[in-house]
């Protein structure tokens, strides 16, 4: 090969990965997959929360009832919760993977309707390797006991989970989160930054509150927001 | 008549592979894929994590876009044997330790593997690369590196 033509051969690589590069940049930005695009849902739209709606930190969660690491991030959001009652704002999302996912969810939603979603909620993901094992019939029988032990109105969980309305609110939870590019669970939007899986969340905390314990040192007493 | 040339075929299934192998992560947001390398429990930084899970889509996407292209077709096999053999020793630590990984992640949402499936997939792979490389000749036909080699 000549000179001319090994520097032409250089010339046509730059020009094929700078033509990849933006292509895949530009479908990225049509596709609205940048992190920013995604904002805080309102917490009017989302019944499922807790935390005051003005915390700092607004985390909006699309997790499965039945996975592992699912219920290990719940710990560390819960651990976090209970340090920083006043700055943290959560938003739970269903996001059902797995064939016991969606009647978990079904419940959970109803356990909701009675004001009782995040009490359902930590009984069912420290029973996730029961119910993700379970068969059958049996997967409801936990599902009831669980309400059962929760003081539920068990007439009205009965009409509820037989309401086709209630699933169908999970599967539009799912959707929106496939709309977000959400893909594993758990996936995290702190501030609308995405953030997957149980180790990158204590990782994105620690980050965080180490950060806002430096700013709010610097802000003097009384300044600070409500 | 042109003979029919096996190796450029070979050459052109193995640059599809990494095409839709990388282009499917690149199409996700990157942190669903530091999610994935996260399972496999072998890195232990964060930081680290995040850089691997930004540049390896990459990496595959280039090396299958220039072994389709034929071009520098010999640095290519020589990556796709590295990556290879990298998600061989990966993959098979975590068949050694009984991880719980059911899908490899490899091709993001497009194809579902078991481990021992992408195990299977690799070697086949680095046997292919071998054999491309040995007869570098053939694999060359219809490229770039042979277009501009003539220059």
């Amino acid at each position: 090969m000549s000179q001319s033509g090994s520097k032409q051969k250089i010339y046509f690589t730059l020009a094929v990965v700078l033509v990849m590069v933006a292509l895949i940049f530009f479908i990225h930005t049509l596709k609205g997959l940048k992190k920013n695009d995604f904002g805080v849902t309102s917490p009017q739209q989302y019944p499922r929360t807790k935390g005051p709606s003005q915390a700092a930190v607004k985390i909006e969660e699309f997790t499965d009832f039945l996975c592992p690491a699912c219920a290990v991030g719940s710990r560390v959001l819960n651990e976090y919760m209970k340090k920083y009652p006043d700055d943290m704002r959560l938003v739970y999302h269903y996001y059902p993977l797995y064939p016991n996912s969606l009647p978990s969810a079904v419940y959970a939603e109803c356990a909701g309707a009675q004001g009782k979603f995040w009490e359902y909620h930590d009984r069912l993901i420290s029973q996730v390797k029961t119910i993700h094992r379970a068969k059958g019939d049996a997967v409801f029988r936990y599902l009831l006991k669980i309400a059962e032990d929760i003081d539920l109105d068990m007439e009205q969980i009965r009409q509820c989970v037989a309401d086709p309305k209630v699933e169908k609110v999970i599967i539009k939870e799912k959707e929106l989160g496939n709309n977000m590019g959400v893909r594993a669970t758990p996936t995290y939007f702190i501030n609308g930054k995405r953030v997957v899986g149980h180790i990158a969340l204590k990782e994105e905390f620690k980050k965080y509150f180490k950060e806002s314990a430096s700013a709010a040192q610097e802000i003097p007493k009384g300044s600070q927001a409500n | 008549m042109q003979k029919f040339n096996l190796f450029f075929i070979v050459r052109l299934l193995l640059g599809l592979l990494y095409v839709s192998s990388g282009i499917e992560k690149l199409m996700q947001p990157y942190e669903n894929f530091v999610y994935v390398l996260q399972g496999y429990d072998i890195v232990h930084n964060y930081t680290l994590e995040r850089i691997a899970a930004f540049f390896f889509p990459w990496i595959e996407f280039f090396l299958g876009v220039f072994l389709l292209l034929g071009l520098w077709i010999k640095l290519c096999l020589w990556g796709y044997s590295v990556l290879s053999l990298t998600f061989i020793v990966v993959v098979s630590q975590a068949i050694v330790r009984k991880l719980q990984i059911d899908n490899c992640g490899c091709f993001g949402d497009l194809v579902h593997m078991p481990l021992h499936a992408v195990i299977i997939l690799d070697v086949g792979v680095l046997v292919l690369a071998f054999v491309l490389y040995k007869k570098i000749n053939l694999s060359s036909y219809f490229s770039l590196d042979h277009y501009y080699s003539k220059r």
